[in-house]
């Protein structure tokens, strides 16, 4: 078995580290594919996508980051949530803005989040033309079901709590996640 | 152990998670692609090791069916052997439950045994009862890399996993079935 703890230690301020593909996240399946990243669109409108994540030590999320594909449209909301679907924060909704950057959204409450359980990061997008990167490949939704991701449909903005359900539909490991940054 | 090393797994815990063979095994240059093929190991408990290093309690067992169905498949977990015993001891399975459902996840959802499990070495484990059962899968192009990365092998002789195993036979294993645990009533 791998050594988790040297393994998972964290390299300040590399944003892959807390992303969906990092490896506190589904990190141990993208990393096998070299994270070979691609451009496309977002599958449903307004569905929300949850990716599980653990921390090493008690981290403060006060933003999130969305990867912007070659178009934007409409509007995006991330967020954090429990294991049990009860919202932590999120950005509350945005304008999809800057084709190919890194769009940073602050989180309306800046929350800590602790060894011990693992959250989900959520991303919502208001339309379905919005364009992301996601790894390449399209991965067999049983796949993604394996990996522990989840979905819930109408769901943007994040509301307050969900009922977390089968990720039975989208083919896509969206790359986006969280900025820690201590008041 | 102090909290801050309590890394908590994510709901599913399968070979390619961290706790398992994870990183390691993803990086290794000498496994196929996942694809659908066909389960050469029967009547045997085929194992693979996880740890915890805080307690889970599991609701659902799953495997990821290949493009054909044949036969049961019984999901289950073990103690790692330790201190002066050798034996693993099966802590909850599935059960033998036929295999339903092509290209998709199949989920167990009747467990029987103890299935809270607290920090510590386990393995998961699964028996097939026929040949012709396909899940997707990876492989080891080398006998010894499943011993390496400590998978076992036992023949029981019987679809059903054992309440104990005690002996394995060594690096005859090349099959990676895709397969695990949760702790989420849903896959």
């Amino acid at each position: 078995m791998s050594d988790i703890n040297s393994y998972l230690l964290a390299p300040f301020g590399v944003h892959y580290y807390n992303s969906s593909v990092g490896r506190l996240a589904l990190g141990g399946m993208a990393d096998s594919k070299q994270l070979a990243a691609t451009t496309g669109f977002f599958t449903t409108a307004n569905a929300a996508i949850f990716i599980p994540f653990r921390v090493m030590t008690p981290t403060r999320i006060n933003k999130m980051f969305l990867v912007n594909g070659t178009n934007v449209a409409g509007n995006i909301d991330l967020g954090i949530y429990t294991d049990d679907g009860i919202r932590l924060t999120s950005n509350g909704g945005t304008a999809q803005s800057g084709p190919n950057t890194v769009q940073i959204l602050s989180m309306s409450t800046a929350r800590r989040v602790h060894p011990g359980q693992y959250y989900y990061m959520a991303v919502a997008c208001s339309s379905s033309s919005a364009g992301i990167v996601v790894e390449a490949g399209t991965p067999a939704v049983a796949l993604l079901q394996m990996m522990g991701m989840a979905r819930v449909t109408s769901a943007y903005p994040l509301p307050a709590t969900v009922t977390l359900a089968v990720q039975a539909t989208d083919r896509q490991v969206i790359h986006f996640g969280f900025i820690s940054e201590e008041a | 152990m102090d909290l801050e090393n309590r890394l908590s797994p994510l709901p599913t815990i399968h070979p390619w998670s961290i706790e398992s063979m994870g990183h390691g095994l993803q990086a290794a240059a000498y496994l196929s692609s996942v694809v659908s093929g066909s389960m050469v190991y029967i009547n045997a408990a085929l194992l693979f090791p996880f740890r915890l290093s805080i307690p889970i309690t599991v609701l659902r067992t799953f495997t990821y069916n290949g493009t054909a169905v044949a036969g049961t498949i019984d999901v289950g977990v073990y103690t790692d052997e330790g201190g002066t015993s050798n034996t693993l001891v099966r802590m909850f399975s599935s059960t033998p439950k036929a295999q339903s459902g092509t290209s998709v996840i199949q989920v167990n959802s009747a467990l029987t045994g103890t299935t809270q499990i607290g920090p510590g070495c386990y393995y998961l484990a699964i028996a097939f009862s026929s040949g012709s059962a396909t899940l997707f899968q990876k492989t080891f192009s080398t006998l010894y890399f499943a011993e390496m990365y400590g998978a076992r092998y036992f023949e029981t002789g019987s679809a059903t996993l054992p309440a104990t195993i005690s002996s394995f036979t060594l690096a005859t294993l090349t099959q990676i079935p895709c397969f695990g645990i949760s702790t989420r009533s849903f896959v």
